[in-house]
């Protein structure tokens, strides 16, 4: 993929979801970084967020596993062979299990899952000022900004089995005045443990959307706030599932009740139907905006190579400003235009 | 008393003369050897041949004797004790063998073969009495680290530029003159000799009465043999065995063990006989003690006495339990066999030490075979306090010992005893630690310290030092590179397990033609990728196995990656048993084609993603026609308990949660699907090679 430009003084916050995957990057200047999650291209197999530490050089970074599910941990050990030092983060709770026998679909997440958390145990035993365990409360600074870790709680700790996002950790980003939300898969249940508190998570300037839009891994708390806001979030399609869902009150059009404008790194419009097959996301998409979807990728999904570009880095100063803005070719802006913005809470439109 | 052989092997006697005068007769380094079948007297001829050389020293030949122990792990280490032992009884060695007795550090093997072959070089009077030397090395036609030092004490002995007698049941290429044993035992006398026979004496006298001429042909085993079946009750078998098939010994052995069980009289002799079949040469009354003969009745021990047992026709008169008997005997279980072996080496161990009452070896000679003998049954017996008291005389009976440690730490996590497990591990490896102490380049104990420490699970960087080392010592040993890469695999540390592979296939690049390779490299390295969803490299690491390869284990391998190829593909709407590329054609697996007289005309294979309430969420595969080739489309369809119920009937699980697989059909012109099937949720049998270590060793280090 091509590697977005950073300019020295920016916080850049990098999203990379190409459909099956997600990972964040952010480098908080001159040259501290945060990573989260990892993911491997299905093509050819290679990791994007190993490829980008490697393009910028970076060895020494915390990295984060917020929860092992296939999309976000795929990779993890790559990435780990290329930073060296710097803090790893994960829920230590995650580690071990029974390992699934007779289900193929179990059986390669779980591989998937074990080989990330192996690689994360192989460096907390070797090296344990790296262990950084992801609980509520915990605060790391990264350069000159700080990470606050979310959840899980004590409470959501102590829970017997619990689905990976019910106990999912979204990151809390400190720069300045600059406030980014990492919202991780987490749940409705889980962010209601969190909200209202400290710190006022509304207050974001940028979002990474939990869970590619999922109507249940929305918090009233965390999308009502004044806009614009800076929201971005990734795509998700494996076999019949696809994400974000473009119902009225799903997705892309729950969103775009509170913001006014939502970034996919890229949107699979042709990618079936909807949840309750009743038409297809075109057409969810079209009726959700009121006219015709312009661009290529309302067409047809982008080719593989394409998808590479799946990202987006945006770059932001001390105040909270959005000064810098980079995409790879398939990302789709989704806004409400001007003219719709006080029906905002009931239509979106799309541009690109 | 038992009864002398020798009196009853008359061919012997007239054969042993014949070959004294042979062997004063050839030129050095010649070899002569002598065929029979099993127990026509063979080892026993051996004995005479080096009695009459020993009674008539001034023909300048001197015997050494060769009979170790057969297809033993450390019968190289045995058959060298041995010849050490007889160099030195005969004064062909100074010096050494009170090293090798005496020794403070153990012998390696290599040091060990340098000194036989220096004891057989420019030796005019030594000849090398050979006691079937094919059946040195274990016939298990796979290869086996220790078969090595057999394999090579054979070709030593056989090349030795010395006079060589060599007694066997097959030709031998290198041999120069070849003589038959005969098989007889003259039985008529000898069966009507009730004194001799004791309380067997009306079934010896049975036995007298059968086919004279098949009776002249049996060996004097086979009619100690046919006297015991028939007192222990099974008179029609020994006679069908008589007429119809002489040459199955074995099988005739088998049925005097089975009659011995059946009957009340005797079956505490056939555990007797199975601890008897541990001990690997001749011995003395105290191990006869040690396998528990104070427990049997007198008659039963008359006929363990005089047809199960034997004494050699030496001054020594040791007892004997032929190898046919050994072969017919069975293991003990676990817990019983650990018992015997620990009594054994108990009993060699008191039988050598020079302070001890029981003490019956008094020759230093005899002392070292025993030594042999007692660290082979504390290897057996596992025993820490037994093992504690022993010293070995080879460096590689220490990895010996660690193997033997090794697999029975295997066993128990296996069988879920993972602390005891991991405590044989613990002791394996020091085994090994100390092996590789003494003989630092030695890169069998490398990896396998590197193997059990890593089985341990608790020292990785240790492991991976020596998995390494034993690779760099000698790079071209496939296991050694395969074991490293599994581990970088299974630690997830990706990116070296590549670089170790690339170097290993480098390495391997002149032995890939060797088939096997695949199975100790490729495989294994395949399905560690595999377990860690690795499917690209796992992919690529059985594309590189030649067609010509083809094992049950390398289908499974292939078959489970194709399934989890469909897995990653989003595909994986039916079990893993069903699950391959292009699964649609094949189904349904579970659907009739026709139900009411309608055609199947489309169908869903499905799994259970979400149960909420009363809805359960399919994930859906549609296949229409019922023969396509592909899945039409997929979707997720919401359908409500009570009706998924309905339409599988009895079927149906007693619960549904997420993971379960269950077909759907349309039949005729119906709109919706009117019949379903759940699969059966039992575990699919696993095909793929056993994986040791487990995967998860570092993760769940209960496992």
């Amino acid at each position: 993929m091509q590697a977005p430009q950073l300019r020295e003084d920016l916080l850049y916050v990098i999203v990379l979801g190409p459909g099956f995957g997600e990972s964040i990057l952010v480098r908080v200047p001159p040259c501290s970084w945060l990573v989260v999650d990892s993911f491997r291209r299905q093509s050819d197999a290679t990791v994007p967020t190993r490829d980008l530490l490697r393009h910028f050089g970076v060895h020494d970074a915390a990295v984060a596993l917020t929860h092992p599910h296939l999309d976000h941990v795929d990779g993890f050990p790559d990435v780990l062979s290329q930073i060296r030092a710097g803090l790893i983060g994960c829920d230590p709770k995650v580690i071990g299990g029974v390992f699934p026998t007779a289900d193929a679909d179990a059986i390669y997440r779980e591989g998937a899952k074990r080989a990330a958390l192996m690689a994360i145990h192989n460096q907390w035993q070797s090296t344990p000022a790296r262990r950084w365990e992801l609980a509520a409360g915990s605060k790391q600074p990264v350069g000159t900004a700080q990470v606050t870790v979310l959840y899980p709680t004590t409470d959501a700790r102590a829970l017997r089995n619990p689905s990976p996002n019910r106990v999912a950790s979204p990151f809390w980003l400190e720069w300045g005045s600059f406030r980014a939300l990492l919202g991780s898969d987490l749940d409705h249940a889980g962010w209601a443990e969190i909200t209202p508190g400290e710190p006022p998570l509304r207050g974001h300037h940028l979002l990474k959307v939990a869970h590619h839009g999922s109507r249940h891994n929305q918090h009233h708390e965390v999308l009502t706030g004044q806009p614009p806001r800076a929201w971005v979030l990734t795509p998700w399609m494996l076999g019949a599932g696809v994400l974000p869902l473009l119902e009225d009150d799903e997705g892309i059009g729950r969103l775009l009740r509170d913001n006014t404008e939502v970034t996919v790194t890229w949107l699979p419009l042709n990618a079936k139907r909807t949840k309750a097959a009743r038409r297809t996301r075109l057409e969810a998409l079209a009726e959700l905006r009121g006219e015709e979807i312009l661009g290529r990728f309302a067409r047809e999904d982008p080719t593989p190579q394409e998808q590479e570009g799946a990202w987006l880095a945006v770059g932001f100063d001390q105040s909270g400003k959005l000064v810098h803005r980079q995409a790879g070719p398939s990302c789709v802006v989704l806004c409400v235009p001007q003219k719709l913005s006080r029906r905002a809470a009931k239509k979106g439109t799309s541009c690109r | 008393m038992a009864h002398m052989l020798s009196p009853r092997l008359p061919q012997v006697d007239a054969v042993a003369d014949d070959l004294v005068g042979t062997l004063k007769r050839i030129p050095e380094g010649e070899t002569i050897q002598v065929i029979g079948s099993p127990s026509a007297g063979k080892t026993a001829l051996l004995h005479q041949v080096a009695q009459r050389l020993l009674e008539q020293r001034s023909c300048g030949l001197v015997p050494i004797l060769l009979s170790p122990p057969t297809g033993q792990r450390d019968t190289g280490f045995a058959g060298f004790a041995e010849a050490a032992a007889d160099f030195h009884r005969r004064n062909v060695i100074n010096g050494e063998f009170e090293k090798l007795a005496d020794t403070k550090e153990p012998w390696t093997w290599a040091a060990s073969l340098a000194a036989f072959k220096r004891w057989v070089k420019d030796k005019p009077e030594v000849v090398l009495l050979c006691d079937e030397p094919s059946t040195w090395v274990r016939q298990t036609g796979e290869f086996d680290h220790y078969d090595l030092f057999a394999r090579e004490l054979v070709a030593s002995v056989l090349d030795a530029p010395c006079r060589k007698l060599v007694v066997g049941t097959s030709h031998l290429q290198s041999a120069n003159t070849t003589t038959l044993l005969p098989s007889r035992s003259e039985p008529f006398e000898w069966l009507s000799t009730a004194e001799e026979w004791g309380a067997l004496a009306p079934s010896a006298e049975v036995v007298k009465k059968w086919n004279a001429a098949r009776l002249g042909t049996c060996s004097p085993l086979s009619i100690r043999l046919l006297v015991a079946l028939t007192a222990a009750g099974d008179e029609v078998r020994a006679r069908d065995w008589l007429a119809s098939n002489q040459n199955g010994l074995v099988d005739l052995a088998g049925f005097v063990r089975a009659a011995l069980q059946k009957s009340p009289t005797y079956r505490a002799l056939t555990s007797i006989w199975d601890a008897l079949a541990l001990l690997r040469r001749p011995f003395g009354s105290d191990l006869l003690a040690a396998s528990g003969t104070d427990s049997l009745t007198p008659g039963a021990r008359f006929l363990l006495d005089h047809c199960i047992l034997y004494q050699e026709a030496t001054p020594r008169a040791r007892w004997v339990l032929h190898d046919v008997l050994r072969q017919a005997a069975l293991l003990p279980p676990e817990a019983k066999l650990q018992e015997l072996h620990r009594g054994f080496a108990v009993a060699y161990h008191s039988a050598v030490a020079p302070s001890s009452p029981t003490g019956t070896v008094d020759t230093p000679e005899d002392r070292l075979v025993a030594e042999v003998e007692a660290y082979h049954h504390a290897t057996a017996s596992s025993d820490a306090t037994t093992l504690g008291s022993l010293k070995p005389l080879f460096v590689e009976q220490m990895q010996l010992l660690g193997r033997e440690l090794s697999v029975r730490g295997r066993k128990l996590q296996l069988s879920g005893k993972h602390a005891a497990a991991k405590a044989l591990f613990a002791r394996s490896a020091e085994a090994y630690r100390s092996a590789v102490q003494l003989r630092t380049t030695d890169d069998y104990g490398h990896h396998f310290l590197g193997f059990n420490l890593d089985a341990r699970a608790d020292s990785p960087e240790e492991a991976e030092k020596h998995y390494r080392e034993a690779v760099r010592l000698n790079p071209s040993r496939a296991r050694w590179h395969s074991s490293l890469v599994q581990f970088l695999i299974d630690r997830a540390n990706f990116e070296d397990a590549r670089a170790a592979w690339a170097q290993a296939i480098d390495s391997l690049s002149a032995q890939l033609g060797d088939l096997a390779i695949y199975s100790e490299l490729h495989l294994f390295v395949a399905r560690a990728w595999m377990h860690r969803s690795q499917l690209l490299e796992a992919r690529k690491t059985l594309e590189a196995i030649p067609k010509s390869f083809d094992r049950p284990e390398l289908r499974a391998v292939r078959a489970r990656l194709e399934a989890l190829e469909e897995a990653e593909g989003g595909r994986a709407f039916v079990p893993l048993r069903y699950l391959k590329k292009g699964w649609a054609s094949s189904g349904p697996f579970l659907l009739s084609r026709g139900a009411q007289n309608k055609p199947l005309v489309r169908w869903l294979a499905a799994r259970i993603e979400a149960v909420e309430k009363d809805v359960v969420s399919l994930r859906v595969a549609s296949i229409e026609p019922p023969e396509a080739k592909k899945v039409s489309k997929t979707m997720t369809l919401p359908i409500e308990a009570r009706e998924l119920r309905r339409l599988c009937k009895d079927d149906s699980p007693p619960r549904f949660r997420a993971g379960q697989f269950v077909e759907l059909g349309y039949y005729g012109t119906d709109k919706q699907p009117t019949a379903g099937r759940f699969y059966r949720e039992d575990a699919d049998e696993d095909l793929l090679p056993p994986a040791f270590p487990p995967y998860d060793r570092y993760l769940n280090p209960e496992q």
